[in-house]
């Protein structure tokens, strides 16, 4: 069996690449957002490629005594399955990504429990407001680090490092890709998921070009409408478009985008084609009323925060100000 | 005049009501209480007491009726001892001064931010002795009439509860209640609060800063002009003035209600038919949305800021985003 004995990053990398991984202009360092990648030459392109073959299942990362592994059945070679193990356990849940996930989780532990125990509950901020065990760090670690690809779930090494942030997306055409060129730090777009979306994954605020509601059930004129939060990843506009299923009383949606800041008019065009399509009546005010139930809990969730001091009350607060923002991006109604 | 006692024997004789009532401290600081909680307060400021805002003075830090006021001489003497010893003297400079100290410990760039960009008046000024007493001002004076003015005795009552005042041969406060008595000082919103008052707090509504924008191709101007509107009115309707070119001002625009949500918009679009203009659906969302942008842009100058003017600032303009997200629908008006 070949083992990959290596301790340092351009070993890692040159096992990478042998593995039919691309690394190129790339190196480790810490900048603004913390540990990330950034490029050697920053004149020069920087292209991180993820075979197939080094993509493996969420399902199929699990801990054993605080250390990763690739589950025995999992469908991954064995020099692969060696360099993830070695690959994890040095540069990312071993090399600093455990430490950042176990942070999060001791910023949220200093807030009150009574104002704890709101976060997880009313204002749904997730599970970073529940007790910090191990397996519970393991999860939102992994849950952190993973992509859709192809309709799965899969762990990307390498790339995950890389910090989100107003740069490049991910290709997916052909393994997943990230190229581009970087005057300091690279960057991705982690996801187009709203503010909101972001912190529950991955525990930070930034900003976000689209809000969506929260889950929610109402009425549109006398029919029951419920709306859920099952966002997949966007690859193309028309995917903002939700489904509709329908039920005796009315329907549920499985999302509903309410702020897009680079089309105002679409969140109210795309709920009005859905309504219209179910036969519904009504939806005018109905698309009002779960804005103002959004925009309620966001700001409930600030009046909450209001002299609660430490790291995770800012980050919390900026979230819910993003987000506002960002649903705040709905005028008019455009055809759809 | 050397205590209470003294000061309310000389205001009942000078025509004043004032029953079943004290000078207390509370959760809001000082402030006016019943003495008996069982029993109502009255407290009525006769017209001979109303002093026009405009006939103050401030002589050597003392507050002063100005010869010019319409005041007779006993009821000068009364104000001016009220003030030296209730109003201006004990409390009410000393309130206004920890506001203003309080914006004068925020960042100078800061504060320039709040003048100019945010609008948050002329507590981010320059600090000086004739801005404690412009704000002291402009926190005490009522409309009453035709006329601005100040009154004495009702202006130690805290912001808050569901009593008014009346306007009636003078002012009238009457409130029955367990603990301190308050008044609901203004239908303004929670912005326009802090603007003349200084602090934060809920309000039924919420209006439109002043902007410039369109309603289809024709331009909209909104104000932030209350002058017409009296203590006892409930800001509604707004006045509308044509302009150069067929664009309309509206000298305010109430955009959120929590009692009557489909008021807000009923109010906009009944204006613009007026107008003759179309395109009010979109022109009202987004008067909506540069209001909303103004306010979280507000919170967003102020993260990582620390202090109580921070905290209050951040306070208002949460409640004003609550205040005018109450706005769905549209009522027919």
């Amino acid at each position: 069996m070949s083992v990959w004995p290596t301790s340092n990053w351009d070993e890692m990398l040159d096992e990478f690449r042998a593995l039919g991984g691309t690394a190129s202009n790339i190196r480790l360092g810490a900048g603004a957002l913390g540990r990330g990648i950034f490029p050697i030459e920053p004149a020069k392109s920087v292209t991180i490629r993820i075979p197939d073959n080094l993509l493996i299942d969420t399902a199929d990362a699990h801990f054993e005594n605080g250390i990763f592994r690739v589950r025995a059945e999992a469908n991954v070679g064995s020099r692969e399955r060696a360099f993830l193990e070695d690959y994890e356990n040095r540069f990312s849940w071993g090399g600093g990504g455990r430490a950042e996930t176990e942070q999060v989780f001791a910023d949220a532990q200093a807030l009150p429990a009574s104002l704890r125990r709101e976060l997880a509950g009313e204002y749904r901020c997730g599970a970073w407001f529940e007790e910090p065990t191990q397996a519970r760090i393991q999860e939102q670690f992994v849950a952190s680090r993973c992509i859709s690809y192809r309709g799965r779930s899969v762990i990307m090494p390498i790339v995950e490092l890389v910090n989100h942030g107003a740069g490049v997306n991910y290709d997916t055409n052909d393994g997943l890709k990230l190229a581009g060129k970087f005057g300091g730090e690279v960057l991705v777009r982690y996801t187009d998921l709203d503010p909101y979306g972001l912190f529950l994954t991955w525990g930070f605020a930034y900003e976000q070009r689209l809000a969506f509601s929260i889950a929610l059930a109402g009425n549109v004129g006398e029919a029951q409408l419920e709306i859920g939060r099952d966002i997949a990843e966007f690859s193309s506009p028309q995917a903002w478009v939700p489904r509709l299923a329908r039920s005796a009383g009315g329907g549920a949606l499985d999302f509903l985008m309410i702020g897009n800041s680079q089309y105002p008019r679409l969140c109210r065009g795309i709920f009005y084609k859905v309504m219209h399509e179910a036969g519904l009546a009504g939806f005018e005010e109905a698309f009002d009323t779960i804005q103002h139930v959004n925009r309620t809990h966001f700001l409930n969730l600030l009046a909450a925060l209001e002299g609660v001091k430490g790291p995770m009350a800012k980050t919390l607060s900026r979230m819910a100000r993003h987000q506002l923002t960002a649903m705040s991006f709905s005028f008019g109604v455009r055809a759809v | 005049m050397k205590d209470w006692q003294d000061m309310i024997a000389e205001f009942r004789a000078l025509g004043g009501v004032a029953e079943n009532l004290r000078l207390g401290h509370g959760a809001l600081g000082r402030g006016l209480f019943a003495i008996d909680p069982a029993r109502p307060v009255r407290i009525h400021v006769p017209e001979s007491l109303l002093v026009d805002s405009a006939d103050v003075a401030f002589e050597n830090g003392a507050l002063t009726v100005g010869p010019a006021a319409r005041t007779a001489e006993r009821e000068r003497r009364f104000i001016e001892a009220y003030h030296a010893r209730f109003g201006w003297g004990e409390g009410g400079r000393a309130e206004i001064a920890q506001v203003l100290d309080a914006a004068q410990a925020l960042p100078a760039d800061l504060r320039r931010r709040l003048l100019s960009e945010f609008r948050c008046g002329p507590w981010f000024e320059e600090a000086s002795e004739g801005l404690v007493q412009r704000q002291f001002l402009a926190s005490r004076q009522i409309g009453y009439g035709a006329r601005t003015v100040i009154m004495p005795v009702l202006d130690l009552a805290n912001h808050g509860g569901h009593a008014s005042f009346r306007l009636q041969n003078g002012i009238v406060l009457q409130a029955t209640t367990a603990d301190e008595v308050l008044v609901g000082y203004t239908d303004m919103d929670s912005y326009g609060l802090f603007l003349s008052w200084g602090f934060a707090a809920e309000q039924k509504q919420a209006l439109s800063i002043g902007l410039l924008g369109n309603v289809g191709p024709a331009q909209l101007k909104v104000d932030r002009l209350f002058a017409k509107l009296k203590a006892a009115d409930r800001v509604g309707l707004p006045d509308m003035a044509r302009q150069a070119g067929g664009g309309v001002a509206l000298d305010f625009l109430m955009i959120g209600n929590r009692n009557f949500p489909r008021l807000a918009r009923g109010i906009f679009y009944k204006r613009m038919r007026e107008a003759g203009l179309s395109g009010a659906e979109e022109a009202f969302d987004l008067v909506h949305h540069a209001n909303r942008m103004h306010f979280l842009g507000l919170i967003g100058a102020l993260e990582d800021v620390e202090g109580a003017m921070a905290d209050t600032l951040r306070r208002m303009a949460r409640m004003q985003l609550q205040a005018m997200s109450y706005a769905w629908g549209a009522r027919a008006v």
